[in-house]
Parts: C-alpha cells; sequence; structure tokens
C-alpha cells in the first residue's frame, strides 16, 4: 500500500503494513504485537525491527498511509468519492477507523484527512458557486453515516424491534437513499 | 482499582462494585477481552464472588450494559443535558466506546438492550406522518441514530477537519448536523438540510 515503493517490487515492508491494516480493521492497537504483525505478513520477526522502530510505529506509518490509500485506490485517486455499498462492507475502512478512534492517545488531531480533503475537492468542483458550510456539512455527514453505519445499524435495529433478517433489504435502501439525497444535493450524482 | 476505601462486603454490595466495574471496563476493551480476573480485581472482590453472583463474567458484564444504558437514559444529574437532546451521547463517551467495542468485536447481540429513549424518539417521529407505516418510522429513527452515534463516535476525528481552516466553521455545520439529524429522524430531505433548510415534519421530499 506504499507509494514511496512504487518503483520495486512488492517489499517485506509493505507486507508488514498490509498486515497491519488488516489487523489494525479486527483490534485495537493496543492487542497487537510486532509477532502478531510478522505472522500476519509472513515474513521474519527481525524485519519489524529492520524497517520500524517499534510495532507501534510500523502501525502508525500505517495509519498515516491509510487516507492516502483510501484516495488512491477507492476514490479513483480523487476523482469519485468511495463507492457507498463497498465502503459498508469494508472493514479495512470502518473497522480501521474505528479502532484507532477508540485506542487512547494514537490519534493526532492535527492530521490530515486525504480522503474528506478529496471528497470536499470533488464537492466543489460540482457545486462551484456552492455553500462552504453546506459542503463541508455534507461531506462530513457522508462520512460520519459510511463509518457508523457498519458498526450501529444492527444493534439499532434490534433496539427498534426490527429485524435484521427481514428488514434488512428495506433499511438498506432507505439508507442508500439518504447518501444519494446528500451527494445529490451538492450536484454530485453515485451510483447505487 | 477499586474505588472504595475499603473492600465491598455482603451480596449486595459485592454486586454493585462488580456491576459499576463492569460498566467502566466496558468503555475500555471488547467484552471478549475483559477477563474475570481483571473484572474482580477493578470490583476489588474475589474472583470467585463473580460466578457465585452472575454466574459468570458474562452475565456480570450484561448488567454493566444496562447499567450505561440506563444511567444514560437519565440524563445528567444537574440537569445540563437529557438523553433526547440531539447527539446526547458525546456526553457519555464511556458509553459510545461500549457500544463500539461490543459491535466491534461481533458481541453486540449478546450484550443486547433497548435504549429507553427509543420510545421517546419514536413518538417525536410519529407526529405529521400519520400515513407513513411504522416500519418506515422505525427505519428511519435507526438510520438517525446511526448518524448520532456516528457523530459522537468519531468526533475526535472529524471535528479537528470540519474546523481546521476556520474555526466559525465548527458552528455553522453543528448547526446543520442537527438538521441533518432531525430530517433523518422524520424522514425528510437530508441534502436539503445540509443546506439549511428546515422542512416540516411529514414532508414530501423524503429520501427515498
Amino acid at each position: 500500500m506504499s507509494a514511496s515503493t512504487a518503483d520495486h517490487p512488492f517489499s517485506s515492508r509493505d507486507a508488514l503494513l498490509e498486515a497491519a491494516v488488516n489487523l489494525m480493521s479486527r483490534r485495537s492497537p493496543s492487542t497487537i504485537s510486532g509477532r502478531d504483525l510478522a505472522t500476519e505478513a509472513g515474513v521474519n520477526y527481525g524485519l519489524v525491527h529492520y524497517y520500524f522502530e517499534s510495532a507501534r510505529d510500523l502501525m502508525s506509518e500505517a495509519r498515516r498511509l491509510h487516507g492516502p490509500w483510501i484516495v488512491e485506490t477507492l476514490m479513483g485517486g480523487g476523482t469519485r468519492p468511495v463507492d457507498s455499498e463497498a465502503a459498508l462492507e469494508d472493514r479495512r475502512i470502518f473497522g480501521f477507523i474505528a479502532h484507532v478512534a477508540l485506542e487512547d492517545g494514537y490519534l493526532d488531531p492535527s492530521e490530515h484527512r486525504p480522503a474528506m480533503d478529496a471528497l470536499l475537492g470533488l464537492v466543489r468542483e460540482a457545486d462551484p458557486d456552492g455553500d462552504p458550510v453546506h459542503h463541508r456539512a455534507t461531506v462530513a455527514a457522508v462520512t460520519l453515516l459510511l463509518l457508523g453505519w457498519p458498526i450501529f445499524v444492527e444493534h439499532n435495529a434490534r433496539g427498534l424491534g426490527l429485524d435484521p433478517d427481514v428488514d434488512g433489504e428495506a433499511i438498506r435502501s432507505r439508507f442508500l437513499g439518504v447518501l444519494r439525497s446528500l451527494y445529490s444535493s451538492v450536484g454530485l450524482e453515485v451510483q447505487g | 482499582m477499586n474505588t472504595g476505601e475499603r473492600t465491598p462486603r455482603g451480596s449486595e454490595e459485592v454486586r454493585e462494585a462488580l456491576v459499576a466495574a463492569a460498566a467502566r471496563l466496558l468503555g475500555t476493551a471488547p467484552p471478549e477481552r475483559i477477563s474475570g480476573r481483571r473484572l474482580a480485581d477493578e470490583a476489588g472482590v474475589n474472583y470467585g464472588l463473580i460466578h457465585h453472583y452472575f454466574g459468570g463474567k458474562e452475565a456480570a458484564l450484561r448488567e454493566g450494559f444496562t447499567r450505561l444504558s440506563e444511567s444514560y437514559a437519565g440524563g445528567s444529574e444537574d440537569g445540563s443535558w437529557v438523553a433526547t437532546d440531539p447527539f446526547s451521547m458525546r456526553h457519555r463517551p464511556d458509553f459510545i466506546r461500549a457500544l463500539a467495542f461490543a459491535s466491534l468485536s461481533g458481541e453486540i447481540d449478546e450484550l443486547h438492550i433497548t435504549h429507553p429513549t427509543t420510545d421517546a424518539v419514536l413518538d417525536r417521529a410519529r407526529r405529521g406522518r400519520e400515513t407513513v407505516d411504522e416500519t418506515t418510522i422505525r427505519i428511519d429513527v435507526g438510520i438517525a441514530t446511526v448518524f448520532h452515534l456516528s457523530r459522537c463516535l468519531f468526533e475526535n476525528i472529524i471535528d479537528p477537519w470540519i474546523g481546521h481552516d476556520d474555526p466559525e466553521m465548527s458552528e455553522a455545520v453543528e448547526e446543520r448536523f442537527v438538521l441533518i439529524l432531525r430530517a433523518l429522524t422524520l424522514g425528510t430531505d437530508p441534502g436539503a438540510a445540509a443546506g439549511g433548510r428546515r422542512e416540516p415534519a411529514g414532508g414530501s421530499a423524503g429520501p427515498a
């Protein structure tokens, strides 16, 4: 997932970064050891400390590369929004970001949010004379809905007396309608 | 880590200490990573007492979850917020974290709880929508709740981005968030709400 090694074949360093993304999508960083990362990557444990100062340093690097990776691979280099339906299924998006958010002292609030910046860029392009507050609120709301949906939807549905097995399709289509409404209010048409 | 001065004694005190400890720990880790020993240690009681009073740590954690839910529903002690306020969950990061941990680890169903605020929100959502079927109303409230919870869980990630270039932007976007939450609850057009329009309940411009 690293752009810096684009002219090299897939390296052990890249394998470790990809392993960090996979593990952090499922677990909190504090529960992931250097050995876990080496095993997941299928590389020798010594390489963790050859390429990185520590397991934590490796995971911080994975966190820094996560936003650019979303833009590059899931937003076509910033030319389109993330596919809504794919985003709802992909733990590497919501699982990763949730685990980073839940880990105390792990987040750097001043860090850039490349995926949100990229979506804001698309919105401004589609609606050049629009209201900046509308633009920013829309990007933030879409992001929050895509991240929160996979985490909370089933729990909410059951709490409301709905059965995800019976009403799942209706819930999903209503939800995708909400996303379409937000996107189209700023001139972006998305499929789905 | 027992916050009291002395070891809890008697069945009532021990039970209470364990439920309170469970409620505290659920906001720090997924349920499957909270061991019985950790729970006993946090409560300041003997490990064997978990089994004695609850039959196992799962039941103690479930009661801890119910405790979180009920104390959130009760609002703040000083009356500065109530659970039906927009984005009220931001006042209870411990509960939102517990929900997220349980959900991400796939254990949310075992911890299934009914939010005591649900009925109040549903009542509000039904106003002006007498012709809309109950399932749709519940779906809309569910989607609104996703937005509410997500906004509170990811506050630390989203808020710095919103106000990054312009601190006044934060306040303006917050107002739009409240409008969006309202639109989702009432089934009106969330895009129009993001643009600052406040549509009446029962408006025809649904999101679908």
